[in-house]
């Protein structure tokens, strides 16, 4: 598992959003972020750089 | 004992159709039911007694005259809290719109409504969807009729709940990233989280929009159908509507299952997420049911559930941002707090890492549909085990473990879950069939052909 998101990005972020948390909440978010990280891993690595996003999502259509 | 109605809806509108079960008398079983067990499960926020009084009255009225509307006339039905209702509080369970009094109905609701249904109260829903089970907002977090020291499974926890404690007998639900197919397994109900576009989302608060979808439960595949009959087709008020025709879901719901190929996601369940044995026994029973149905039943590779689960959540949280930044800035305290620390984890999430997730998303749909290119059904786990109890959840539960019905929110493919036995603790295990985009009537028919093979719908939580 990867370590939380480093702590002045994450209390950058946290202030760009207008989100003021108290120690304990701060603490506990900033843990959590590690599961973040480990999505963001995942997901870097793109293949195809003319790949396109599902930006504007249709499952199917006649 | 159940104090709870011991009817299916499809046997309920045989039973009104024919003029021995009165609405009125329905309704009143229901609500008493609800008066009785709401203290210890918490399904409902809100009862709407004379509103149901009056539906009833109504669908009586039409049943005395032989001019019943159909199936869902005199129906007793359950709206998850994030569902608009026109002069009805509608708070999505949170303080933030305690005070929040629609002046429409949500398409679903009205169009239940036009179907006859009686609407017995609003249900319990994790806050906004997203947050939850919660202890520190208005209205407690709905609880397991089949054991209530234990967790329903979420977001539609009380729709859920008032549907396996037998107060109502359908019930609305929303799935972003499992939360209608999730409470049905645990709470040993179907429940289908129908093809993205395939019913209206107008009048549902949001969560995510690109995941977001609105579907029925119940106590029945059977029901599940009747139910998402009366709420699927083309509407304009929602921008992600299908613009075709609805489809019937019900003429060729006993047609048996011999000619279809279903491929069993078995890796998700097995090696990328280690399901309990009963859950797995689960799938496997239902393999050998539907093959035993005339169904061919195939291993099949997707890609890993920790890639739906990455691009999935990280969707999901970059959308829930955006519909919830206002209220971050100006309101943050209002909010619970597992929701108030979920949306400030998914502050986190950039444009770019959404970008990428979206990137990943479509390969990954591509990926899905060339593996089912020669199969009609995909069959996994709905669950990992058995609900964990309800203090043991926690608060970044969905983020730690990969979930298994994420992955078909990602690919807008319709997917059910159905009830498949029960575990260790006595509480149900469930597993989901999935279909292709806008094949709905064939995930249902696979999961009805189940049901009619087996005998689980026999066992009701309480009895």
């Amino acid at each position: 598992m990867p370590e939380p998101l480093p702590e002045v990005l994450f209390d950058a972020m946290m202030a760009r959003a207008g989100i003021q948390l108290t120690p304990e909440e701060r603490a506990s978010v900033h843990r959590a972020s590690r599961h973040l990280a480990a999505a963001l891993e995942r997901l870097r690595p793109q293949p195809d750089v003319a790949l396109e996003p599902a930006t504007i999502f249709q499952a199917a259509r006649p | 004992m159940s104090t709870g109605l011991p009817l299916s809806i499809a046997e309920a509108a045989r039973q009104i159709a024919a003029k021995r079960l009165s609405p009125v008398e329905l309704a009143g079983m229901s609500l008493a039911a609800a008066e009785s067990r709401n203290p210890t499960l918490h399904a409902f926020i809100r009862l709407t007694p004379d509103l149901a009084r009056a539906q009833a009255k109504a669908a009586e009225a039409r049943q005395m005259a032989g001019d019943l509307k159909g199936p869902l006339d005199g129906i007793p039905v359950g709206h998850k809290d994030i569902y608009e209702t026109a002069g009805i509080p509608t708070t999505a369970h949170s303080r933030i719109l305690e005070d929040h009094v629609p002046t429409r109905d949500a398409a679903a609701v009205r169009d239940w409504a036009a179907a006859g249904t009686v609407t017995i109260g609003k249900t319990a829903t994790h806050e906004f969807a997203w947050g939850g089970p919660s202890f520190d907002l208005p209205w407690p977090p709905a609880r397991n009729p089949w054991n209530p020291a234990h967790f329903t499974g979420g977001s539609s926890t009380g729709s859920a709940a008032a549907l396996a404690a037998g107060i109502v007998l359908g019930a609305t639900g929303s799935d972003t990233g499992g939360s209608i197919r999730g409470p049905a397994g645990l709470c040993g109900l179907a429940g289908i989280k129908p093809t993205y576009g395939l019913c209206s989302r107008a009048g549902v608060l949001p969560l995510a929009h690109s995941l977001d979808t609105a579907g029925p439960l119940a106590w029945t595949v059977e029901d599940c159908a009747l139910l998402l009959q009366a709420m699927a087709g083309h509407d304009p008020a929602d921008p992600s509507s299908a613009d075709r025709p609805a489809p019937d879901l019900l003429t060729g719901l006993n047609d048996g299952l011999r000619g279809l190929r279903i491929g069993i996601v078995r890796h998700f369940h097995e090696t990328d997420l280690k399901a309990s044995p009963a859950v797995r026994a689960g799938v496997d029973h239902m393999a050998e049911v539907l093959r035993a149905e005339g169904a061919e039943i195939r291993e099949v590779t997707l890609p890993p559930l920790a890639e739906f689960h990455a691009a999935g959540w990280l969707i999901l949280m970059s959308e829930a941002h955006a519909v919830h930044e206002p209220w971050l800035r100006s309101r943050f305290r209002d909010y619970g707090e597992i929701l108030r620390e979920r949306l400030a984890l998914a502050a986190l999430v950039t444009a770019a890492d959404y970008l990428q997730a979206q990137r990943r998303r479509r390969q990954l749909c591509q990926q899905v549909a060339a593996a089912m290119a020669d199969l009609d059904l995909l069959l996994t786990a709905a669950q990992p085990a058995e609900a964990p109890r309800i203090e043991d959840v926690p608060k970044f539960a969905s983020l730690e473990t990969p979930g298994l019905t994420i992955p078909f929110n990602l690919t807008g493919q319709p997917a059910l879950t159905v009830c498949t036995g029960f575990g260790a603790g006595g509480l149900p295990v469930g597993a989901q069939l999935i279909g292709r985009p806008f094949e709905d009537a064939m995930v249902l028919r696979a999961g009805h052909a189940f049901e009619r093979a087996t005998n689980w719908r026999a066992r009701r939580a309480g009895a």
